[in-house]
C-alpha cells in the first residue's frame, strides 16, 4: 500500500540539475580538482562551467581558490564536506526514486 | 511517478558516467608502478653492498633512488595525487607493504645466515613482480572506493 511505504528523502533542487551532479561527481572522489579539468572532462564552455559552479558555491557545496604557479594563475575547485555529504545524500534518494520507481512518492524539485 | 523515475535513472547513469571517468583517469599509469617495483626491489639488493665502503654504498642507494622517483613522477597525472583517503585501501596496502618486509628480512637473513648469495637476487625479482601486480590492484581499490557512494 502506497500510504504505508515511508517518504522517499528529498532530491536536493541544487544539485539535481545533471550539469551540477556531473560535477560533483567529477569532484567527489578528489581533494580537489583544476577548473580547466573540469572544463574539459565535461566538454563544457568556461562561461557555462562558471554559472554551474557559481551556483554549487552559493549553497555551500563548493570552493574556488586561485593558485599561483610558474607565474601562472589556475583556479582550483573543491567541494566542501556540506556539498560532499548533499551530493552522497542526493545520489542515495536517486537510488531510492528509481528502486521505487513505478509507486514513488518523492518532493522533486522544479 | 514514473517520470521522476525516469529521471532518476538518467541521473544515475550521468553519475555512473562520472565515475567510470573517474576510474579511468585517477588510476597511476603503469610506469609509476614500475618505478615503484624498482626502488622496493632495491631493498632487497641492500645485503650485496655489506662490504662496500659506506659512502659508496650510500651513493649508489641515492643515485638510483633519485633516479627512480624522477622518472616514476614524470608526467604522472595530477588528479591521482588528489584522489582523498580511503580506509578500504588500507588491508591491500598492509598486504603489500608486509609482503616487502618479509621477503627483505627473509632474503637477508638467508644471505648472511644460510650463506645462499642468490637469495636477494631472487627476492628482488619477487619483489619487483608482487608490487608492480599489487600497485595497480590497490590503486583500483582506492579509486573505486572513493568513487563509491
Amino acid at each position: 500500500m502506497n500510504s504505508e511505504q515511508p517518504p522517499l528523502p528529498p532530491l536536493n533542487p541544487v544539485i539535481h540539475p545533471v550539469s551540477r551532479l556531473r560535477i560533483c561527481a567529477l569532484l567527489d572522489p578528489v581533494t580537489e580538482e583544476g577548473f580547466g579539468e573540469l572544463r574539459d572532462l565535461l566538454e563544457v564552455s568556461d562561461s557555462a562551467l562558471s554559472k554551474q559552479l557559481a551556483a554549487l558555491a552559493e549553497a555551500g557545496y563548493l570552493e574556488q581558490r586561485r593558485t599561483k604557479r610558474g607565474g601562472r594563475s589556475r583556479v582550483r575547485v573543491r567541494l566542501t564536506d556540506q556539498g560532499r555529504r548533499a551530493y552522497r545524500t542526493h545520489v542515495t534518494a536517486l537510488q531510492a526514486l528509481t528502486a521505487l520507481a513505478p509507486e514513488a512518492r518523492t518532493t522533486t524539485p522544479h | 511517478m514514473e517520470t521522476h523515475g525516469t529521471q532518476a535513472q538518467e541521473s544515475l547513469e550521468a553519475v555512473a558516467k562520472m565515475r567510470e571517468h573517474n576510474q579511468r583517469r585517477l588510476i597511476r599509469p603503469r610506469r609509476y608502478w614500475v618505478m615503484l617495483s624498482g626502488m622496493m626491489a632495491l631493498l632487497s639488493l641492500l645485503p650485496y653492498m655489506d662490504e662496500w665502503p659506506f659512502y659508496l654504498s650510500a651513493a649508489v642507494i641515492i643515485a638510483v633512488a633519485l633516479v627512480l622517483v624522477l622518472a616514476a613522477s614524470w608526467k604522472q597525472p595530477s588528479a591521482s595525487r588528489k584522489t582523498r583517503f580511503n580506509f578500504r585501501a588500507i588491508p591491500v596496502f598492509l598486504v603489500l607493504v608486509l609482503g616487502i618486509a618479509v621477503l627483505v628480512m627473509g632474503s637477508r637473513y638467508a644471505y648472511t645466515g644460510l650463506d645462499w648469495w642468490w637469495a636477494p637476487a631472487l627476492s628482488a625479482v619477487l619483489i619487483f613482480g608482487f608490487v608492480n601486480w599489487a600497485g595497480p590492484v590497490m590503486d583500483r581499490a582506492w579509486v573505486r572506493g572513493a568513487s563509491s557512494v
